[in-house]
């Protein structure tokens, strides 16, 4: 083997790029944890770089990915003590399947959303972009709206709703 | 009335339906406890809605974080090494351009090669006794860091925030992110990147601190030292002496001494020291806000409301050091997570990145000012000066305002206004404010005329002409909270770019000796 690895190719950083959306997704439904998901995330992709030559392009790079990802997320499960385990094994399982079913339209979803996010109404997408775009907490965007934190959590869960709506209604044909 | 045999369309109760949401809501806003956890995974026994709801729901979240460009700041790894593939794609294809992005602003410090070489984390020699917004991590070690924890030798990566460390020997690092270091033993440290200043008492002399382009050693002082990347390091001394060591290269380079007020700046390119200016505006050295000769005098005039800007470790709160102590503020962050603490004219203040980032604070709505006196003081301090940018200013989110106090215009001068229903009422200082410099500002709303004062000089007065003040509106410093408004975010205009400290609100017209007074006993520099 020689020393320095030879360094991937333009299609596989396109591929793992384009779906960190989806891994960030497979990840965090397996875990239950935001910090816990980026971490495992951060990590799964440093063993994606480092397999970036056993991919063969044209397979399914997202089905490699969230394999490895799912390996990932058992090894870090053993790194923690049982209570910081939000699912148990069994559970796991059963999760890790359905959530892989259900990240496979994400990207198709994802170049949905910015038109769904237009079609809301405008409290929401403020809302939306307070929290996305500047990560204001709760608490924050309470005190400076006036509103009680209760009503803004509320309002942010419908506004989340009507996206996950609007992602599933849009025909698909209209993405090339 | 029974709601909880409400089924809904999904074999779940009404019930569980809003326990399912406030769960996972919990879940991407708050602290998911592990009893919440089970609740969920419960439900999700129970129910195959529930499950699909979590799915989508945890697919929603990622999506939204990764349409608005907040997911991959800290995940991708390093595409530094492929520069070709970024360039030729970087206009065609946006989630690499991000990634491009990313590594051009030199956010992505983490590369998946480097961590093999990294030292492995070993003894406690110090402990951390400051922490503040911030997130350290420890190489090979999982670390959960909180005041008082253990700081053992190994490597550490400093992305946000601000950490102070202190060694058993006595020396105390205040250490500024995004920083690079390892720490070898109670005497010896690396900084590869980032700020670092420290106080060395007697015991702790001969500490050093090794850089990429030079070792400083100290003798009994208080030094800081900016290490940029592979580039150079630069080390400014405060007080006593230090000696500084260019890195081999040439042997016969003698080391610099450095003693008060000097400092020294070494290339990477050439390790030849360079003489500069010190620079005591750049490094917080210290954590506490001393001078009780200031402060002391402000609160004996029983202000409503007193902002010193101390350094609060949450990096968001600006504590009211007034008597009543009541009307917090608190910073909203701009575009980008940085500490908002600076140096300031006494102790630390409030530093705010202007239109580029847009962070602001705001007053607790509390906070009442009479329309009839008042008195709002401050030192301040300007790095560039934005179009119309905001000291003090009660605008709300519609856009309407009454008071602002800040600059007018585009050439820094500074002036104060109140509008009411016919008409409006301004001062404005006649010689615009020197750039990265400290000045006194004063404006005072007596009952009879406006008046405008700088470093304890009475600048501009208006007669108040009949003007009847509105009330306020909830006030923020340094900005105004905006619309988040997608298409128009590049026009933010009215946001402060340079520090403010000492921001005081009286219920009273202070008279010119007592701000005259104000103004002579602060400290020098």
């Amino acid at each position: 083997m020689p020393g320095k690895r030879p360094e991937p190719s333009l299609e596989f950083v396109q591929l793992l790029t384009s779906h960190q959306s989806r891994l960030y997704a497979y990840v965090l439904s397996l875990l239950g944890d935001r910090n816990q998901a980026e971490d495992v995330m951060q990590e799964t992709n440093t063993v994606l770089w480092r397999k970036a030559h056993d991919f063969e392009p044209g397979t399914n790079f997202g089905a490699w990915m969230l394999k490895v990802a799912y390996f990932q997320v058992m090894a870090h499960r053993q790194k923690l003590t049982r209570d910081r385990l939000v699912f148990d094994d069994s559970f796991l399982h059963g999760v890790a399947e359905d959530a892989e079913q259900h990240c496979e339209s994400q990207e198709e979803k994802q170049r949905l959303l910015s038109d769904c996010i237009e079609k809301l109404n405008e409290r929401y997408q403020v809302l939306i972009r307070r929290r996305y775009t500047e990560g204001a907490t709760l608490k924050s965007i309470a005190s400076q709206s006036g509103q009680s934190e209760n009503s803004i959590k509320q309002a942010l869960f419908r506004a989340r709703a009507a996206l996950i709506e609007c992602v599933k209604r849009q025909p698909s044909e209209e993405t090339v | 009335m029974r709601q909880t045999s409400t089924l809904g369309g999904n074999g779940m109760t009404k019930q569980e339906e809003n326990e399912l949401e406030s769960l996972l809501m919990e879940l991407t806003e708050g602290d998911f406890s592990s009893e919440q956890s089970h609740r969920l995974v419960e439900l999700m026994k129970q129910s195959p809605e529930a499950k699909q709801q979590y799915l989508e729901y945890c697919q929603m979240h990622t999506m939204l974080a990764w349409e608005h460009g907040v997911l991959g700041e800290h995940q991708l790894p390093d595409l530094s090494s492929t520069p070709e593939l970024l360039s030729s794609s970087f206009r065609i294809w946006k989630p690499l351009a991000m990634a491009a992005a990313l590594v051009l602003a030199g956010l992505v410090l983490w590369s998946p090669w480097g961590t093999s070489s990294k030292m492995k984390p070993g003894e406690p020699v110090a402990s951390l006794t400051r922490s503040v917004a911030a997130s350290l991590e420890l190489f090979g070690a999982s670390s959960d860091f909180v005041n008082g924890s253990a700081v053992r030798t190994g490597s550490y990566q400093l992305d946000e925030g601000l950490v102070q460390i202190t060694f058993e020997s006595g020396v105390e690092v205040v250490i500024e992110a995004p920083a690079s270091f390892e720490i070898h033993s109670p005497e010896f440290m690396i900084l590869n990147e980032g700020r670092l200043a420290a106080n060395v008492p007697p015991e702790g002399i001969g500490f050093t601190v090794e850089t990429p382009d030079a070792e400083v050693v100290d003798y009994g002082t208080e030094f800081a030292i900016e290490v940029v990347g592979e580039r150079s390091s630069e080390v400014h001394v405060f007080k006593g002496e230090v000696e500084v060591r260019p890195k081999e290269q040439d042997p016969l380079i003698n080391p610099v001494r450095l003693v008060t007020n000097q400092a020294t700046r070494i290339n990477h390119s050439s390790f030849i020291p360079l003489g500069i200016s010190v620079d005591d505006q750049r490094f917080l050295r210290s954590l506490d806000e001393p001078d009780p000769s200031y402060s002391g005098s402000v609160r004996e005039l029983l202000p409503l409301a007193y902002y010193r800007m101390a350094v609060i470790d949450d990096g968001q709160t600006l504590k009211d050091a007034s008597k009543g102590q009541k009307h917090t503020a608190s910073v909203v962050k701009g575009v980008k997570r940085r500490q908002p603490f600076a140096p300031g004219r006494i102790g630390s203040s409030l530093r705010l990145d202007g239109p580029r980032r847009g962070g602001y604070a705001q007053i607790s709505p509390s906070l009442e000012l009479p329309t009839r006196e008042f008195t709002i003081m401050a030192w301040i301090r300007t790095k560039t000066f934005p179009r119309d940018a905001v000291l003090v200013s009660d605008m709300s989110l519609s856009g309407d305002e009454t008071f602002r106090l800040g600059l007018v215009g585009d050439h820094g001068h500074l002036g104060f206004t109140l509008v009411n229903e016919e008409r409006s009422l301004q001062i404005v200082d006649s010689s615009p404010l020197p750039l990265e410099d400290w000045t006194h500002v004063a404006v005072v709303k007596a009952s009879e005329s406006l008046q405008l004062y700088r470093d304890g000089v009475l600048v501009s007065s208006e007669p108040m002409d009949g003007f009847q003040a509105r009330a306020h509106k909830p006030f923020s410093i340094g900005g105004t909270p905006k619309k988040s408004d997608g298409r128009r975010r590049y026009q933010r205009s009215g946001f402060w770019h340079g520090r403010i400290d000492e921001l005081a609100f009286f219920e009273s017209a202070l008279t010119s000796e007592q701000i005259e007074h104000l103004f002579n006993i602060t400290p020098s520099n």
